[in-house]
């Protein structure tokens, strides 16, 4: 059965089949979303707020783009909304990285010393993303999370490859120039 | 460059990160049974009549209120003639 046919069915009210779609698109976008949340359970609950929307908003899916390419967008949007919200939850976030990082995700082949320093040094990658302004942060995680092209970027954007490649680059720069002195010791 | 090293480092983690098996239920469960929303239309319209009916009951008791200032005569009490101060002064007593 081809996506087009399960959408048709979808639209035809047989919303069961949704789930073939939900199950063949979600790590896609619970990685993206992790690109912009950082964690595990708010990726989650964006992947899940992105199928709803993408299911109650399915009939302006008009097939011009790719289905993963709208999924793609709204997955980018969405991500965008909820980052704006939170936005002065910084000091919680914070917090919640570092212990999150020392008791989950520290490999158990470093020691404290290290696993400190690991902690210390992703939240200041994170910091760093996350203060990209938002294309060339919706660029770069599309780039660094997704590994698209960036043609495929383009499409996303709804801009031109050139554009995507500049952006890219002022996005690396910019972390190089927040990074180095931090992390690049 | 170490910095990149870093970046890509981190950024291969959080890619390897686990989705929760079941999400793919949950999120179907979300969409065959949407959230209804727990207060009626009706509740709401309920609440907001009480409320008015309290305020408007509130002023009609304090409009009906009438003070009676006209009444001429009051009680007059000469607390010195109740008890005698005397009868507790030992001295006249003895």
């Amino acid at each position: 059965m081809t996506e087009e046919q399960i959408i048709q069915e979808i639209l035809q009210g047989n919303g069961s089949k949704f789930k073939l779609l939900v199950e063949k698109y979600q790590n896609m976008v619970f990685r993206t979303s992790m690109g912009f949340v950082h964690n595990k359970e708010d990726a989650e609950d964006l992947t899940q707020d992105v199928f709803i929307r993408a299911f109650q908003s399915l009939k302006t899916y008009n097939g011009d783009a790719e289905f993963s390419t709208w999924l793609y967008r709204i997955t980018v949007n969405t991500s965008i909304n909820h980052l704006n919200k939170i936005k002065n939850r910084g000091l919680l976030h914070f917090a919640e990285d570092i212990l999150q990082h020392i008791f989950n995700r520290a490999s158990e082949d470093k020691n404290p010393q290290q696993q400190l320093e690991q902690s210390e040094r992703d939240g200041a990658i994170r910091k760093a993303i996350d203060a990209l302004p938002e294309k060339q942060r919706t660029a770069f995680v599309l780039s660094k999370y997704d590994d698209l092209t960036q043609k495929e970027i383009a499409a996303i954007m709804q801009s031109t490859e050139g554009s995507v490649e500049q952006l890219l680059q002022r996005a690396k720069s910019s972390l190089q120039k927040r990074l180095s002195p931090i992390v690049g010791k | 460059m170490k910095t990149d090293q870093y970046i890509d480092e981190l950024i291969n983690r959080e890619k390897q990160t686990e989705l929760n098996p079941y999400l793919a239920t949950r999120i179907m469960s979300r969409i065959e049974n949407p959230i209804q929303k727990t207060v009626s239309r009706w509740q709401t319209i309920a609440v907001a009549a009480s409320i008015v009916f309290a305020i408007a009951s509130g002023i009609g008791l304090g409009n009906s209120y009438t003070s009676n200032s006209d009444i001429a005569g009051g009680l007059y009490v000469n607390d010195s003639q109740i008890e005698n101060f005397s009868l507790y002064n030992t001295d006249g007593n003895e």
